[in-house]
């Protein structure tokens, strides 16, 4: 191969990657950005919920309250539609939103005659950093490198991933040698530049 | 329930203000599980839930004696729009808590 085309087909390579580079940096700056203002608007709920349950359906606040309740019920609704088309089946993120929904505007809701419900008022918050919880949760399992590597073993191979804390940390070691091994083996295939890692490494 | 109720659903009960879960259970949804064999309410359309409203519409079901072979017969929940997919699915769970209540009672 001609000298003029190993410089081109380089070239060619490394605009692809760092194509690959900005896409992904890009995507997960997105996903952080509709994260953080998914978690602000749970945060924003569960505030006014304890506020909202904490005083009586008499109070003069309750009306403008609910109304508030209803408008960010209606914010979330559009975060988990914009959530579940970026990150695709968000399950843990539905069933916490069910609880939480449940406790924001349940029991006696909108009622007059509604007592202090001070327990609805704690949970509003305990419900709140669940449902945060799995929003942040499902974010670190799309941009983390080794969450996608271990995804796609998952959906490609009878492979689960461990649940115990030995199990994570023995799987964290097999990772580590496996994409050492790859390391090396990238070396070799490209032989000058494995000539010199080769040789930097034994020094 | 926007076209056949409102599109601003309200409170728990009727004493709560107009378009309470009450008045759709009572008035729009039991005489139409009575009087036909498939029943379908869609849940698009409206600004949002209160969640004390499909509590009383759906899981109310129940408490008044209408069995749950019956709404799983002839009830179906639908939300075309993903936005209500989180309400069609409290309405599930309440439909399924009221049962339990009712069988522990």
């Amino acid at each position: 191969m001609s000298e003029f085309l190993k410089l081109t087909a380089g070239a060619f390579f490394g605009v692809i990657v760092g194509l690959l580079v900005q896409w992904w940096k890009s995507h997960r700056e997105e996903l952080r950005i509709l994260c953080d203002e998914s978690c602000r608007t749970v945060t924003e709920a569960a505030d006014i919920a304890s506020k909202y349950w904490l005083s009586d359906g008499a109070a003069d606040d309750s009306k403008p309250n609910e109304a508030r309740l209803l408008a960010l019920q209606t914010r979330l609704d559009g975060y988990r539609v914009l959530l579940n088309q970026l990150f695709g089946g968000g399950k843990a993120i539905d069933s916490a939103l069910v609880e939480f929904y449940d406790v924001l505007t349940g029991g006696l809701f909108k009622s007059a005659k509604r007592a202090i419900d001070s327990d609805r008022a704690q949970a509003a918050h305990a419900k709140a950093s669940i449902v945060i919880l799995s929003i942040r949760n499902t974010f670190y399992d799309r941009v983390s490198f080794s969450r996608s590597f271990l995804r796609l073993l998952e959906w490609a191979l009878p492979y689960r991933r461990p649940d115990t804390q030995a199990g994570k940390a023995e799987e964290a070691i097999y990772l580590c040698a496996f994409f050492r091994s790859l390391s090396l083996g990238a070396c070799y295939t490209l032989p000058q530049y494995g000539t010199d890692h080769l040789s930097n490494l034994g020094r | 329930m926007k076209d056949d109720f409102t599109e601003f659903p309200g409170g728990r009960y009727r004493e709560d203000g107009e378009f309470s879960g009450e008045q759709f259970r009572d008035d729009v949804l039991i005489p139409a599980l009575a009087d036909h064999d498939r029943v379908v309410v869609i849940l698009d359309g409206t600004a949002g839930y209160p969640s004390s409203f499909l509590e009383e519409a759906f899981g109310g079901l129940i408490r008044n004696g209408i069995s749950r072979a019956e709404i799983d017969r002839k009830l179906e929940l639908r939300a075309d729009d993903p936005h209500y997919e989180t309400y069609r699915l409290l309405a599930i769970k309440y439909i399924g808590e009221a049962k339990a209540v009712a069988a522990a009672e």
